[in-house]
């Protein structure tokens, strides 16, 4: 007797490919239900990862202790430094804070007076697909909307990818796909910086002119406009200008935020106008 | 209890823990995707047409607790599961040793395909310079939770599925 078509291997997976590329299709022509689909999904099993979250936590206490320990030494050794240079700070003379202010003024950053939700890094997605995303244990229920931007007093992290109701994914500003507008505070250059996925550092490869005056160490802000990003909010500093490229700069800027050693963020509220 | 039922109950408990505890069991950023082990698992269990329906629904749900676009795991764990299943004959009498390479290959190739899979639809959520590295990592790191799942797959998958019937020969080891 033949075999039915459903009892064939080749069939039956052909059938299933097909049906996920259907899905993939129906995800980027912006089909809703399958966005609330995974949202929903989320959302109904984010109780039970709290649960699991607590009962496993010493568990993960003791992998963090055997596999991070090195990680944790350097990060002990690194907040030891900063402290001691805040002290130092602390003791500077009134002159050196009147530089600092007007510097301060010259870059004209009034970001911390944005409208901000405080959130708490709980981790990374699961497995190894998304690298450069970092979860945070605000969402809707907290007002968050996707594609708000995100910071820290330092400047830059990057905007709200994904938007549950308890917790939210955030694209790094070293994720490949990230965009910023951003401009060269001395220069006053406007540009188009990416991640290109290398740890903190930001790519501006567009919209900058080849004869630009462009120094390192210089100060660069976010440009505003049609961003999701306010203007203003620092981004980094230039550490190589590119001056000898022929057709096209490439310009390699140092992120200001540390992305790496993370534990609170804020996420703006508002998106004022320019 | 019913096949089905038994695979949903597997999957909510495997989405839950891979996205609770196993966030956390990462070594140098690398983790352990335990979705993908139930799709080799149910592949190597339930043979190749239970392995992909299983697998599907696996990659959907690893699609939702990774926030991927939905699809882009249901597209290569089918493949991975029916590709374990055909091997299956050939590694069911290998040593332990040869079995859990062959668990450790199917995962990294997994791991590679979907970042193949992801580019070509625009996701460049994979960092490309660390990736066969990843793979590799993710690979030995995700055989290491496979002896004790693969109990569990068996049971939720192999129902209703008849025994295996051991055959020995006159005058051989086995």
């Amino acid at each position: 007797m033949a075999k039915r078509s459903s009892d064939r291997p080749r069939v039956v997976l052909l059938v299933l490919m097909a049906a996920a590329l259907t899905l993939l299709t129906a995800q980027f022509r912006n089909f809703l239900p399958v966005d609330d689909f995974q949202q929903g999904f989320r959302d109904v099993i984010s109780p039970f990862r709290k649960v699991a979250d607590r009962a496993t936590d010493p568990f993960q206490t003791v992998w963090n202790g055997i596999f991070n320990y090195e990680k944790v030494n350097e990060e002990n050794e690194r907040l030891q430094v900063e402290i001691a240079r805040m002290r130092g700070e602390e003791l500077r003379n009134e002159a050196d804070r009147e530089l600092l202010g007007r510097l301060l003024g010259e870059v004209d950053i009034d970001y911390l007076e944005l409208e901000t939700v405080v959130a708490r890094i709980v981790g990374v997605p699961g497995g190894n697909y998304n690298s450069h995303v970092i979860e945070i244990n605000k969402g809707t229920d907290d007002g968050l909307k996707e594609g708000a931007g995100v910071i820290t007093k330092a400047g830059l992290v990057g905007y709200l990818h994904e938007v549950d109701r308890s917790t939210s994914l955030v694209r790094l500003a070293t994720h490949p796909d990230f965009r910023v507008g951003v401009r060269l505070v001395n220069s006053q250059d406007e540009g188009l910086a990416r991640g290109n996925g290398s740890p903190g550092l930001l790519i501006l490869d567009a919209g900058i002119n080849i004869d630009a005056e462009v120094s390192i160490g210089e100060v660069v802000v976010t440009s505003g406009g049609r961003s999701i990003f306010p203007q203003d909010i620092p981004v980094g500093r230039v550490i190589d200008p590119d001056l000898e490229a022929d057709y096209a700069r490439s310009i390699v800027i140092d992120l200001s935020a540390s992305l790496e050693n993370l534990s609170f963020l804020n996420v703006i509220l508002d998106s004022r106008e320019n | 209890m019913n096949t089905w039922l038994r695979v949903l109950t597997l999957l909510i408990a495997a989405a839950i823990l891979q996205s609770s505890i196993f966030t956390e069991i990462r070594i140098d950023g690398m983790g352990v995707e335990l979705l993908l082990l139930i799709s080799i698992l149910s592949g190597y269990h339930g043979g190749p047409i239970r392995g992909a329906y299983v697998s599907f629904w696996t990659g959907l749900v690893n699609d939702c607790i990774v926030a991927s676009p939905l699809g882009i795991h249901a597209l290569i764990y089918p493949a991975i599961a029916v590709a374990v299943s055909n091997l299956e004959e050939r590694f069911i009498n290998e040593k332990r040793v040869i079995r859990a390479f062959g668990i450790a290959l199917a995962v990294s190739t997994g791991v590679l395909l979907t970042a193949g899979v992801g580019h070509i639809f625009g996701e460049a959520t994979f960092n490309t310079t660390s990736l066969p590295e990843t793979a590799i990592v993710a690979g030995v790191m995700t055989t290491l939770f496979s002896k004790p799942l693969s109990s569990i797959v068996k049971w939720t998958v192999s129902n209703g599925i008849p025994r295996e019937v051991k055959t020995h020969f006159a005058g051989s080891k086995r």
